[in-house]
């Protein structure tokens, strides 16, 4: 039905290399999420799998099928565009019946007076009414079929763009940014209402976002591009706990993940300012790493436990469920975020000593050039040196 | 002191551009008022606006009677209403391609576009007066249309529009299902209807009041347009029979003026180019 397959792609304008030997494999109602900063890629990727773009390198397939040298129209893909890209001079009714009138009927039964006295336009045009009905009631935009685009809301012009996409049930559905220009307040409510979409209609689904909250709360999988490079393919939370590069780890997660020098030490240890931690990565002795953990994965410990970060309390952020303590850590180039909860956070001051640890099994280590180092991996390495 | 200041202002800005609506405007009233006098009142030393003797009926009678003034004017809406709607059918594909459509030599051709704006239509009146006598065209309606069937300024007024409308509204048409053809049919030209008014007047306007080309191309007097046929008129009359020549004037001028104050608003709407937004 919408099993989307695109292998080996690339793109560039001119001499700029926007996407680069991008390859991804989309399940049939898959919800996949492109996660991305902006001007990483995102939009080019979507336009090009639309057919609104050619691709420079590289092929794209629904169903097995290859899709490289149909148009637009020709590829049942549907899209809904962040500006939303309502037709400004048509009511909703008419802008979801768009689809529709194009598809189902000949050129000259559309034709302005000379069609409508054609044999069986007017059967079609009454089969259209009722479907673009049908979708309208499921979004609930029933009451607004009439209105231009210009007298809608931010949220009602989305539903009519997301109806207009629907009508046709196409084999997959694109859309980029679609939730960007919402208040914070439906964001939220959209989102649980395109999650639910989703599940009704059980179609494939390819949501470019920036915003991370959306495709971690959103998704079967995501898919983090950036700079044109697709970095990691994955479950929500795998992206988030277990990224494969410190990009990935630093992009996913607010906030940011602390990412503190380290260096190997001892073998099977690394020191990170103070602390030593039993990891058994590989890499010989004073190898410069970089130690990453999450801010939720920090401990408060004694102000006299060894084996700790120590720093000074310089700022807390109380958010009501949780606290935010940001410290100013002996060796750290930037200030680091332990999440606490409110009770203990309120203990603290600002200018307060306070010692952090770091549970092992929570760190990220990762190379000068920030790929994930694992410690299967140094085993199977060392075991490799050793024959 | 303030108040007053700004009082003498507005009065002296309205004094200016007072005077300038009269300078404006006193040719059009000197001609009604004259199209409206017998001979011996026009050339008479004392200057008034009305006539003391109504002599409109004779003037507009013997303009209608002496010249076939209602076949000017056929020919008038003939040839500007055929010469816009080529220039349509011309400007607005080329325009749509030009800024909406990706392909080898845009850029180049646009520039072109942008010098044709600048070749007065004198120019190449001669080696166009030429290919029509070639192919035998001269001495025809198509002799006073086709040579300004391209025009570089609808395709630039219409191009600059069209730039102006979100290429996100293009793609929504492509996935919709639209072809090229559509898409301009369907989107671009509703959303350009103002740019169109404002390129329809300017057309209108210079077309219906060319004389320089009628004069070049036209030898019968049956396929004059107005403004050359004011000077048959003349010509017929030996140029002393004012009156009536300036009730022709008047004839011929009012339907632009007429057109101008319908398509006012939607005139300086395409005129300032706002534009679409989201
Ligand atoms: N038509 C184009 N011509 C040249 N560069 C483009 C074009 N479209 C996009 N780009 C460039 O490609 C990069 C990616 O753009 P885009 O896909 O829109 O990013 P995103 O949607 O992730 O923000 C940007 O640097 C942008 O400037
Ligand atoms: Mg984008």
């Amino acid at each position: 039905m919408g099993a989307i397959t695109i292998s080996g792609l690339g793109k560039s304008f001119g001499t700029v290399e926007v996407l680069k030997d991008v390859s991804l494999d989309i399940a049939d109602g898959e919800f996949l999420t492109l996660l991305g900063p902006s001007g990483c890629g995102k939009s080019t990727l979507l336009r090009i799998i639309a057919g609104l773009e050619r691709q420079t390198a590289g092929s794209i397939a629904i169903d097995g099928r290859a899709i490289d040298g149909l148009p637009a129209k020709a590829r049942n893909i549907a899209m809904v565009f962040q500006s939303y890209a309502l037709y400004p001079h048509l009511t909703a009714a008419r802008n979801i019946a768009l689809p529709l009138t194009m598809r189902r009927m000949t050129p000259w039964q559309r034709l302005p007076l000379v069609g409508s006295l054609l044999p069986g336009t007017r059967g079609l045009r009454a089969a259209i009414g009722r479907d673009v009905a049908g979708v309208a009631a499921a979004l609930d935009i029933a009451h607004l079929l009439d209105r231009k685009p210009g007298q809608l809301s931010g949220g009602q012009k989305q539903r009519v763009a997301l109806a207009r996409a629907m009508v046709r049930q196409p084999a997959a559905f694109l859309l980029d940014e679609p939730l960007s220009n919402l208040d914070a307040k439906l964001r939220v409510q959209m989102r649980a209402e395109l999650t639910d979409l989703h599940r009704r209609l059980a179609t494939t689904m390819i949501y470019v976002t920036h915003d991370q909250a959306e495709a971690m709360t959103m998704s079967d999988r995501v898919a983090v591009l950036m700079g044109g490079d697709l970095l990691q393919v994955g479950p929500p939370r795998r992206i988030y706990d277990d990224p494969e590069t410190l990009q990935v780890a630093e992009f996913v997660g607010s906030p940011k993940i602390n990412v503190l020098p380290g260096r190997m030490g001892r073998p099977g240890l690394v020191d990170c300012l103070g602390a030593r931690l039993p990891l058994g990565v590989p890499g010989g002795p004073d190898v410069a790493l970089r130690v990453a953990v999450r801010p939720e994965a920090l401990v408060l410990a004694r102000p006299d436990a060894a084996d700790c970060l120590r720093g000074r309390v310089r700022h807390i952020e109380n958010l009501g469920s949780d606290c935010m303590v940001h410290a100013d850590v002996e060796g750290a180039a930037d200030p680091v975020v332990v999440r606490l909860d409110p009770e203990a956070g309120g203990r603290l001051a600002r200018g307060t000593p306070i010692a952090l640890e770091i549970p092992p099994h929570r760190a990220l280590v990762f190379d000068a050039e920030g790929k994930r180092l694992r410690p299967d991996a140094a085993t199977a390495r060392l075991r490799r040196a050793g024959a | 002191m303030n108040r007053q200041q700004s009082l003498t202002v507005a009065l002296l800005r309205h004094a200016v551009l007072l005077a300038g609506a009269v300078i404006m405007l006193a040719p059009f009233v000197w001609m009604i008022s004259t199209s409206l006098k017998p001979p011996n009142e026009i050339f008479s030393t004392d200057l008034s606006l009305l006539p003391r003797k109504w002599f409109a009926l004779e003037n507009y009678g013997k303009a209608f009677t002496k010249v076939p003034l209602l076949r000017y004017l056929l020919n008038g809406v003939i040839v500007t209403a055929g010469i816009f709607a080529a220039q349509l059918l011309v400007s607005l594909p080329c325009a749509y391609a030009m800024a909406k459509l990706r392909f080898r030599g845009r850029e180049v051709m646009f520039t072109l576009v942008l010098v044709g704006l600048m070749i007065p239509a004198q120019v190449p009146a001669i080696p166009r007066y030429v290919m029509l006598y070639q192919v035998g065209l001269l001495d025809s309606y198509a002799a006073l249309i086709l040579p300004f069937v391209v025009s570089a300024f609808g395709i630039f007024l219409m191009r600059q529009f069209f730039r102006t409308v979100p290429d996100d509204l293009v793609h929504a048409a492509r996935l919709d299902g639209c072809g090229e053809f559509e898409i301009l049919w369907r989107i671009m030209l509703p959303l350009a209807f103002p740019a169109m008014v404002a390129f329809a007047i300017i057309s209108v306007v210079a077309h219906w009041n060319d004389f320089f080309w009628p004069l070049v191309v036209v030898q019968t007097g049956d396929l004059a347009t107005p403004p050359l046929g004011t000077l048959f008129f003349r010509n017929e009359e030996a140029g002393s029979d004012f009156g009536p020549l300036m009730a022709g004037t008047v004839v011929i001028t009012a339907p632009l003026v007429l057109l101008f104050l319908g398509a006012q608003r939607r005139f300086i709407e395409g005129m300032t180019l706002t534009g679409m937004k989201g």
